[in-house]
């Protein structure tokens, strides 16, 4: 049980930063919020790993291109807070959860970890995809007036 | 802009997070997770702060009724950032694993976002929950509960 709270707190962390992030987009820019959050995300893991770990990491032996998630990330976070700021938290949480979860798939199929076929898996991955389909086709055909 | 290209943004940028979940996972297999994301939060500031240099798009985005000012607070998302690695960690490693994690992620962020939108926290708009918002909210989150159980019982 603890840990169902604790899983449900990542995703709170996620939308608060993704809601800090985007109301200091609407004042400053939607890449100056991504540098913000990257400084200060750093600072916060620099302190947390000198006060426990230190900062030393075999880093020559990663592969380069795992490096690219950084900025990777830093686009993200700016797309984020770009379309929260005119879309709102949730529907940009959905969009975003869409995006991710068919990237992902197509990633897992392409590297053989999923094989399409006449099974129970199969389906639920094609009417679930069915599913995100709908829901964006809703997101975008009928927006909602804003109830202020 | 138009809601279309606004959205496709957001799938754009959904597919940027997925990507970056696989590379930063990569990184993780080399050196801890806390040290992973320490590397690629330094990176994302610096190629963040290029973006702005080399392509000038460090626009302000839209004037709110909290006034356009951003608060000290708003400067502070990096903070919960930094500790959904670590957080994430925990419940990886338990008894819910990746596929439990992910879900209860998913379920917390909307339900959170919904909390937040109804009633215009962190001085953003509000935007209270329709039908309209309904025909998407519930098709995307039974698709992705699919997905992600189909997934679950593949690996």
């Amino acid at each position: 049980m603890i840990y169902v709270l604790i899983a449900l707190l990542n995703g709170v962390l996620i939308a608060v930063a993704r809601s800090l992030n985007g109301r200091l987009a609407t004042a400053q820019g939607a890449f100056y919020s991504s540098w913000i959050n990257h400084l200060v995300g750093f600072t916060v893991l620099t302190l947390i790993l000198l006060a426990s770990q230190g900062l030393a990491a075999p880093l020559g032996a990663v592969p380069w291109y795992a490096f690219l998630g950084g900025t990777i990330g830093a686009l993200y976070v700016g797309l984020n807070s770009f379309v929260l700021v005119r879309l709102g938290t949730t529907q940009t949480t959905l969009l975003i959860i869409v995006g991710q979860l068919t990237i992902s798939l197509f990633i897992d199929l392409w590297f053989g970890k999923i094989t399409l076929g006449y099974d129970l898996t199969s389906l639920k991955l094609v009417v679930g995809c069915l599913l995100l389909v709908l829901g964006f086709y809703a997101s975008v055909a009928w927006p909602a007036k804003n109830t202020t | 802009m138009n809601r279309l290209v606004v959205s496709c943004w957001a799938l754009f940028g959904g597919a940027m997070l997925a990507i970056m979940i696989g590379l930063n996972s990569q990184l993780a297999t080399r050196v801890t997770p806390l040290h992973a994301s320490w590397v690629a939060h330094g990176l994302g500031a610096v190629s963040a702060l290029l973006i702005i240099r080399l392509m000038a798009v460090n626009k302000p985005l839209e004037a709110l009724p909290a006034g356009l000012k951003a608060p000290l607070w708003s400067y502070l998302g990096g903070i919960p950032g930094a500790f959904v690695v670590a957080v994430a960690a925990i419940t990886v490693n338990g008894p819910l694993g990746l596929t439990g994690t992910l879900v209860l992620s998913i379920c917390g962020q909307v339900l959170f976002s919904l909390l937040s939108d109804q009633w215009g926290w962190f001085g953003l708009l509000k935007r209270q929950l329709t039908v309209q918002r309904l025909m998407t909210l519930v098709p995307i989150l039974v698709g992705s509960l699919l997905i992600i159980s189909a997934k679950g019982s593949s690996a």
